[in-house]
């Protein structure tokens, strides 16, 4: 035991003589395990974050969005394409169908949203009255419309929390008068917090009735959005099925790939989230594959030198009575030593970029976690060392094999 | 009975068709207890003979016979242990590892021995004291001087208590006031009861060895 401690000592003597030949000689190493950290780490914390909103979302419930789409492509809206054939009355329609609960319009628009002096550049989004039960979203001070208030397109709006905070930071904004793109709406409730979710934040909105907000301040009929909730998860691939008929029907489509709509789920998204990040993460892998590769050559390189340099000590050694695997474990150790601190620094370097990760992600609003697991320390401190054996071997049976007389004599 | 016996021995070197024998036709006993000098001339084959002697070299023809066991059928790690066990080595130019104190320079052999580490340090620390240098003991090589650096050279050769010694000019690097004391010591180890070989071209350091051995072109004279 205690010989290898010595071995072990006198490797890291010679790392802290030629820290720099060292330190580069690692570099590969600490690339690849700080990119195996960091992406255990972001990859955990992305999964949560993201199925936890997703979930937040509603697993029982499904979106209509106009234009036709691939599954889990972007909807056609993201490209600037208005479509204007979905509508309030075929949200109407969905409600009648089995299994559906509530069924929710929206249409957004932005503007300037005024409350005394203060203003604010902002969305408001008008919605039909189950808004609350759809999105299980409440108000936590007044109320919300009522479907008589939505039908009427009543000049009242809802206030998401940041909203309030920014039009009404110390005064009771209830009763209140604001003007949105200069109409005049009675603020009659604000909604609790709920953080944004995916790309979709109702926290900063200002929410009015659908139909005030297609008559009063857009001036045209049509929907971007239709969310219902079914009564459980097992109804929602019947439900959509419905929904695409009925809509077919109701917009004369002939053919089911010309369909100017698409009916998605929110496990369909978790799907789409779940093979994004993990084509992300193999794309790390990659990268920190070829670091660890690039690393090891590294390895082998400076134990060759290494070996080079004291191939006298090697000769010694062996007119001393070592053994061809006395002085192969002797160099192997030494490669271990060299690839193990590599890997300490690498964690902590991956540390470091994970927390670096845990500060962006924070400040850009998303209520992100800090993980570092535990067996990504352990399966990096693995890698490490099996890269130090793999990449170590080569220059350590070089040593072993050298003739005692020739190494002695080597200048 | 003789402890090292050699038949016959050759050892040749080839670059091309080219044949240089290092040494030749060699035929030697040497009994248990001796101080032999081997001498001769640059490029004459002293050090090829001895470290053939001293299981460092293989020879090319011939047999050697150590402790009436035939040498020349041995692996490589029979021969790493005997060279362990058996014999102990002082070269001109000392060799000790700059890195490690000259305790630890004189415990290496007895690493390989699988020495117990409480052990090592009792042998290494009395062999140190036996060369004169127990006041040095954690230094390293290059905060002591050449006669210093000879003697722990010597503490490393004796900490497996082998049976012979080899030194292959031992002096050769040394002022006429250290050699003289790395001399006294081998006489002394060879008083009780070491085999000493000794490489030199110097007859003053030969006049210690009880037997001459001379060397003319790889041929023993
Ligand atoms: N590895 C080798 N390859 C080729 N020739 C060698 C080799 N080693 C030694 N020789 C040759 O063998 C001969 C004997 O060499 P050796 O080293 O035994 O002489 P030596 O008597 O010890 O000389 P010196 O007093 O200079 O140390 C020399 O001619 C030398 O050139
Ligand atoms: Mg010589």
């Amino acid at each position: 035991m205690k010989k290898y401690l010595l071995i072990i000592k006198l490797a890291l003597i010679g790392i802290f003589t030629n820290k720099v030949r060292a330190f580069l000689t690692m570099l590969g190493i600490i690339i690849g395990v700080s990119s195996v950290i960091a992406i255990i780490s972001i990859g955990e914390g992305a999964q949560s974050l993201i199925t936890g909103s997703i979930k937040s979302f509603g697993t029982d419930t499904l979106t209509v969005l106009p234009g036709a789409s691939d599954e889990s492509g972007p909807p056609a809206s993201a490209f600037g394409i208005v479509i204007t054939t979905l509508t309030n009355d075929d949200a109407k329609e969905i409600e009648k169908l089995p299994h559906v609960l509530t069924v929710t319009s929206y249409i957004s628009g932005n503007g300037e949203i005024v409350y005394g002096s203060r203003s604010v550049l902002g969305n408001f989004t008008g919605v039909t009255a189950d808004y609350e039960t759809t999105e299980n979203h409440d108000v936590i001070e007044g109320r919300f419309f009522t479907k008589q208030e939505e039908r009427a397109a009543n000049r009242v709006a809802v206030l998401g929390s940041e909203m309030k905070e920014e039009l009404f930071p110390l005064t009771n904004p209830l009763g209140q008068k604001v003007r949105i793109n200069d109409q005049t709406f009675t603020v009659i409730g604000v909604l609790e917090s709920k953080g944004s979710q995916l790309a979709r934040n109702f926290d900063n909105q200002v929410i009015v009735p659908l139909s005030a907000a297609q008559k009063i301040l857009l001036g045209f009929q049509h929907v971007s959005l239709i969310r219902i909730k079914v009564d459980t998860e097992e109804s929602v691939e019947v439900t959509k099925k419905r929904i695409e008929d009925l809509l077919i029907y109701r917009h004369e489509i002939k053919d089911r790939d010309d369909k100017d709509f698409s009916v998605r789920a929110v496990s369909q998204a978790l799907d789409t989230f779940n093979s994004i990040t993990l084509a992300l993460s193999f794309f790390l892998a990659a990268i920190a594959a070829i670091s660890l590769i690039v690393g090891g050559i590294g390895i082998t390189n400076i134990m060759l030198m290494v070996v080079k340099e004291r191939t006298r000590e090697i000769g010694l050694r062996k007119a001393l009575g070592a053994k061809p695997f006395h002085i192969k474990n002797q160099f192997l150790l030494e490669a271990l030593v060299l690839t193990v601190i590599g890997g300490i620094l690498g964690i902590l370097a991956g540390v470091g970029l994970s927390v670096i990760a845990y500060f962006v992600i924070n400040y850009m609003g998303y209520d992100w976690e800090f993980v570092v697991p535990l067996y990504s320390i352990v399966v990096s401190i693995g890698i490490s060392g099996a890269i130090g054996i793999i990449f170590g071997t080569y220059p350590a049976n070089k040593a072993a094999e050298l003739n005692p007389i020739v190494a002695i004599r080597y200048e | 009975m003789a402890l090292i016996e050699l038949k016959n021995v050759c050892k040749s070197y080839y670059s091309g068709s080219l044949e240089t024998k290092a040494v030749c036709s060699a035929n030697l006993k040497i009994k248990s207890g001796e101080f032999i000098a081997i001498m001769g001339p640059s490029g004459s084959g002293k050090s090829t003979l001895m470290n053939i002697m001293g299981f460092l070299d293989v020879p090319t023809r011939g047999r050697y016979y150590f402790e009436n066991k035939k040498v020349t059928s041995f692996d490589e790690d029979s021969l790493a242990e005997i060279r362990n066990k058996k014999v102990g080595f002082v070269f001109q130019f000392f060799y000790l590892l700059p890195r490690m104190t000259a305790l630890d320079n004189v415990k290496i052999p007895m690493i390989y021995a699988d020495v117990k580490d409480k052990e090592q340090d009792k042998r290494a620390r009395k062999a140190l004291k036996q060369v004169g240098l127990g006041h040095r003991m954690k230094n390293r090589p290059n905060e002591l001087s050449g006669g210093e650096q000879q003697r722990v050279a010597i503490a490393r050769a004796l900490t497996n208590n082998p049976k012979i010694i080899f030194a292959d000019e031992p002096t050769g690097n040394l002022d006429s006031v250290s050699a003289k004391e790395i001399m006294k010591i081998f006489e002394k180890l060879n008083k009780e009861g070491k085999t000493i070989i000794l490489v030199t071209h110097d007859s003053k350091t030969a006049s210690y060895a009880k037997r001459k051995i001379r060397l003319k072109d790889g041929l023993i004279q």
